[in-house]
């Protein structure tokens, strides 16, 4: 009752020459007023032309609130204006107007994975995919969730049907690799990272990906190859310069470690894992002193970087200062570090 | 000058080798290799350097620093003479300083290659105390070919058993003890030879050996040139250590001289005295606050011989001492001793070829409270000079195999007299390192605990998703919701016997009228491939895959029907087997004569391709024709075409054993002679897989 009183209320507004026909078939004529408005918005979507497609929704839903269509394509084009909240709002209604609508669930699973809102954004991304909405991207998005969720089988089984659907979908080979890795299957990993850079050679990170797999397969040197062709086509790719740096210090190449440390923090002067990382090489360097400054770096960068705690009592027990060895130790131990309370027995004296 | 009949409590390693270097030849530096040509600015001086040097040199290891400071002041004016550069070289390797001497030494070689016949052993022992193994492996096995057989037999250095120190110097420094050693300070150590440090009862005093100047008036030691041994206290105050004053006037005999131990109660103290029968191990008592002339441990250990440390078990009731005297198994060796009912020492007996070797062991030291005995030896495992080791006795009495201590405890050098602390915690010994501030010097080395983890960070941006701007992946406009007008063509590649899928198999799509490539794609792990294609038309289709035979067909598109936008079409690929054929269709040649035409280029360099991807594989290439005309008339025909085939092949770099040919006239047709289709598919080109 109160949403025909909405629209008559909105019928009034816009025609004043309503008179004589029935409401019935002026509501008719409305609705399908309405409908031509919002499928001039979809050609003005489709021509790139969002803000002219943005006032033929708002018109269209102005003379027919409870169209539901109106409501989800403005939420996509909100979103792409970064208006989340505003698009959240519109999603949420269509949705509401109709139960449905495949995609709004789709969309509104976005916006909640945008929220870091990653169980909800799971059962709208599994709504869509069961009221019809079996775009290869709905399969995509839902197996995100699951991966943050931590069910990289779910996640796995996701993106294999994502692939299914869409051959040759290199992001999904990408994440699905990664899947396969968080499962321990390396092998299977480095195929699909291999698949996701045949098809899109531009993904640097399956390059960094695929390459500490080859770490966990002991191919060092395929690793270095991967690592240096992500840093080649990214030279700012610092996780990857740290990563690659982190198999030279594996390899015991301690000098060329030391360089990727430092071109690291030269990017980026806050990564505390580059001072972390410098810190070690130099202790495997015997370079003590040394080792102890780019520990206190990381630790003031990161407070409870445990590791860094961890790796500066072993510095300050080389250098003689087994009472501050010891206090590095304790609060490695505080911040969850297990190691740390068997280095503990050494202090207790 | 006269010297003083005295002896040292240990020779060391550098005296050895250096002096039996000298035995074999004097290079002298001559004045017509040293002064450049036409440059006499600086010549004088520098000469006069040279001249300073070389005396300095000739008068033994103990002025060779200053020999050294000569040569480098010389060095300025003719850094290339060859004679000069091995000089400073071999003065560098008798000091601390010795990580400076491969640089000169290696230049001196450079310059020239026959500077000295030991040029080679000393550019070893230059690696080898740089931890250089492997460099110094080669210089010593140089220089061991370097010698005749009866030159060799005449060799006083054991070049074998220094590559041997360099093996075992190569799997102690890839697994290093976990200690920090930590250099006693310039207040307790001099730019001489400190050595042999002996800590009270009480550990608040060191007592140590030095051959240091005193008081301007030290005499030398005939042997090596450099002031006798003295004894010097140093007293501990926090955590370092004072500077030390020479020992008590009465303890001081006339020539070298070293506190050994102390009992543990304090009241007496062990001294070695160089002056006494070959050198002796005294002891002196403590009585009413002052020490008692020393005299001779025991009639039964002493002997004509040296008898240099000692040490006692806890219950100082049994003695180790380490001696040349009779029953030594080579050089200085242990010997044991304990007291017996009427608290007189035994006849000493030699510890056994399971500790003493052929080479010296010196510097014994019982542990204060265990069963342990620390001593240094030349010999065993030691990765050059001597090398500090420990056995330990089990309840029946049974010593333990030595143990060396490691590295960095133990170098290439000399590290002698360990001293334990009772936890285990700390230890004082001698050692040469890189931050001496002489000579030999007290170290302290302090034990750390157990070997610890050190944790790596690394990070991954496991989703790709997270590493783009995210609409691109999103956004989709409404219509492309809506049915795609593009058209697909799709379908399989399988393996032509199993039917399985093929990954990575690439499709080519040859636009017939334009002879150019218009699309590729790839296949998926179920051998599926997508391909947009303009518009429905015969196309022709190039496939390639791993371990399989290429395959060229027309796509006959047109023929085909479209299902929701999209074309089918399936093919099957050889897999590369022994006996395994294919047709050459696309190979053409004049009519009745082997020459091939232009257009054949693309199947041949198929086929080189196919040959260079494989490198193991042989072919046969063989050539066909149908029946019209004689049998001999197309055997021959068909044998050159075979031929023209493999020769353009070999062309392109295959190599010719890995092809045969073969004409077959129209033994082989695989259509019917009688039609005209028939005939042009029979006469044709083929090949087989001989090996692969």
């Amino acid at each position: 009752m109160k949403k025909l009183s909405i629209t008559l209320f909105a019928i009034l507004l816009a025609f004043t020459s309503f008179s004589q026909n029935s409401i019935e078939e002026e509501i008719k004529e409305l609705r399908k007023k309405a409908k031509l408005l919002f499928n001039e918005g979809v050609r003005f979507a489709e021509e790139g032309d969002y803000t002219k497609a943005h006032l033929k929704f708002d018109e269209a839903l102005f003379i027919y609130p409870e169209f539901a269509n109106p409501y989800l394509e403005r939420a996509k084009i909100k979103i792409l204006n970064q208006e989340f909240d505003l698009a959240m709002n519109d999603v949420s209604k269509a949705i509401e107007l109709n139960q449905n609508l495949a995609e709004a669930f789709y969309i509104r699973g976005y916006m909640k994975l945008l929220m870091n809102d990653f169980q909800n954004a799971l059962t709208d991304f599994t709504h869509a995919v069961q009221k019809g909405f079996t775009e290869p991207e709905a399969y995509y998005y839902r197996g995100l969730m699951n991966f943050e969720l931590a069910d990289y089988n779910s996640a796995l089984i996701d993106f294999t049907l994502a692939i299914d659907k869409k051959y040759d979908f290199a992001y999904a080979y990408n994440e699905r690799a990664s899947s396969k890795r968080m499962m321990g299957d390396y092998h299977g990993a480095i195929h699909d990272y291999k698949q996701a850079l045949a098809y899109d050679s531009t993904i640097i990170v399956a390059y960094d990906n695929r390459a500490s797999c080859k770490i966990k397969t002991g191919d060092f040197q395929g690793a270095i190859e991967d690592f240096n062709k992500a840093i080649q086509k990214d030279p700012e790719f610092y996780t990857a310069l740290n990563n690659r740096g982190s198999a030279h210090y594996q390899m015991a190449n301690y000098e060329s470690a030391l360089r990727d440390f430092e071109k690291v923090i030269e990017i980026n002067k806050d990564y505390a894992p580059a001072y972390n990382n410098l810190g070690i090489t130099k202790i495997r360097m015997t370079n003590y002193l040394g080792a102890e400054k780019d520990l206190d770096k990381a630790i003031e960068i990161d407070p409870e970087y445990g590791e860094a705690y961890l790796n500066r009592g072993y510095a300050k027990e080389f250098l003689g200062k087994f009472p501050a060895a010891c206090a590095d130790w304790k609060m490695a131990k505080e911040l969850g570090i297990e190691e740390a309370e068997k280095y503990m027995s050494e202090c207790e004296e | 000058m006269r010297l003083i009949k005295t002896t040292l409590l240990s020779l060391f390693i550098l005296l050895v080798i250096i002096s039996s270097s000298f035995a074999q030849e004097d290079i002298k530096i001559k004045k017509s290799d040293y002064q450049i040509d036409f440059k006499e600015v600086g010549f004088k001086e520098a000469w006069k350097n040279i001249k300073e040097g070389e005396k300095l040199y000739s008068a033994g290891l103990g002025t060779f620093p200053q020999a050294l400071a000569h040569y480098l002041k010389a060095y300025k004016y003719n850094p290339d003479c060859a004679s000069l550069n091995y000089k400073i070289g071999v003065c560098y390797l008798a000091t601390d300083k010795f990580y400076y001497a491969a640089e000169y030494l290696e230049k001196a070689y450079l310059k020239d290659n026959n500077i000295a016949s030991d040029i080679h052993f000393m550019l070893a022992r230059a690696y080898h105390f740089n931890l250089d193994f492997e460099n110094a492996i080669e210089q010593y096995k140089a220089y061991y070919s370097s010698f005749s057989v009866k030159e060799l037999e005449k060799l006083e250095i054991n070049v074998d058993n220094y590559i041997k120190q360099c093996k075992y110097g190569q799997d102690l420094v890839n697994n290093p003890v976990r200690v920090i050693i930590n250099n006693l300070s310039e207040r307790v150590n001099s730019e001489y030879d400190d050595y042999n440090p002996v800590l009270h009862p009480t550990e608040d005093i060191m007592y140590f050996t030095s051959r240091r100047e005193t008081d301007g008036k030290d005499k030398r030691y005939e042997g090596d040139n450099k002031y006798l041994e003295n004894v010097f206290t140093s007293e501990q105050a926090g955590d370092l250590w004072k500077r030390p004053n020479i020992l008590d006037n009465k303890l001081e005999s006339k020539g070298n001289e070293s506190v050994l131990t102390i009992s543990k109660d304090g009241n007496k103290i062990y001294l070695y005295n160089g002056d006494e029968n070959g050198g002796d191990i005294m002891v002196s008592e403590l009585k009413n606050g002052s020490w008692k002339s020393p005299k001779g441990i025991s009639n039964k250990i002493l002997s004509k011989n040296k008898e240099t440390t000692v040490t006692f078990s806890p219950e100082e009731n049994e003695m180790f001492f380490v001696s040349n005297q009779e029953g030594t198994i080579g050089g200085m060796d242990i010997f044991y001793s304990k007291l017996d009912e009427k608290e007189k020492w035994t006849e000493p007996t030699n510890m056994g070829a399971a500790i003493n070797t052929i080479y010296d062991e010196e510097g014994v030291y019982w542990h204060p409270t265990e069963d342990k005995l620390y001593f240094s030896s030349q010999g065993h495992n030691s990765m050059g000079g001597f090398d500090v080791f420990v056995i330990e006795r089990d309840e029946n009495g049974m010593w333990s195999s030595p143990v060396n201590l490691g590295y960095p405890i133990n170098t290439p050098n000399d590290d002698i007299f360990f001293k334990m602390d009772e936890n285990n915690k700390q230890a004082y010994y001698s050692s040469v390192r890189d931050n001496g501030f002489g000579g030999k010097d007290l170290y302290k080395v302090i034990f750390l605990g157990e070997e610890k983890e050190l944790k790596l960070k690394t990070e991954d941006i496991f989703l790709a998703w997270n590493h783009k701007p995210k609409e691109d992946l999103f956004y989709k406009n409404p219509s492309e919701f809506k049915v795609d007008t593009a058209l697909f063509m799709v379908g399989t590649v399988s393996d032509s016997k199993t039917g399985e899928g093929i990954n990575f198999a690439k499709i080519e799509l040859i636009d017939l009228e334009e002879s150019r490539i218009i699309a590729t794609g790839l296949t998926d792990t179920a051998g599926r491939y997508q391909i947009k294609i303009p518009k429905k038309k015969d196309y022709g289709v190039e496939l390639t895959a791993k371990d399989y035979l290429f395959f060229v067909e027309i796509a006959n598109l047109s023929q085909k029907q479209v299902v929701e936008s999209k074309v089918t079409a399936n093919f099957q690929l050889d897999k590369i087997d022994v006996g395994a054929k294919m047709i050459l269709n696309n190979i053409f040649f004049e009519t009745n004569k082997a020459t091939i035409k232009e257009e054949s280029t693309a199947e041949l360099e198929r086929v080189a391709k196919l040959l260079k991807e494989n490198p193991t594989i042989r072919l046969e290439i063989s050539g066909h024709t149908d029946n019209v005309g004689s049998y001999r008339a197309n055997q021959k025909l068909s044998e050159s075409r075979a031929k023209s085939v493999v020769d353009y092949l070999i062309q392109q770099g295959v190599a010719a054993g890995r092809l045969e040919y073969k004409g077959y006239s129209f033994n082989q047709p695989v259509a019917d002679n009688n039609t005209a289709e028939g005939r042009a598919r029979n006469r044709r080109v083929e090949f087989k897989v001989l090996s692969k």
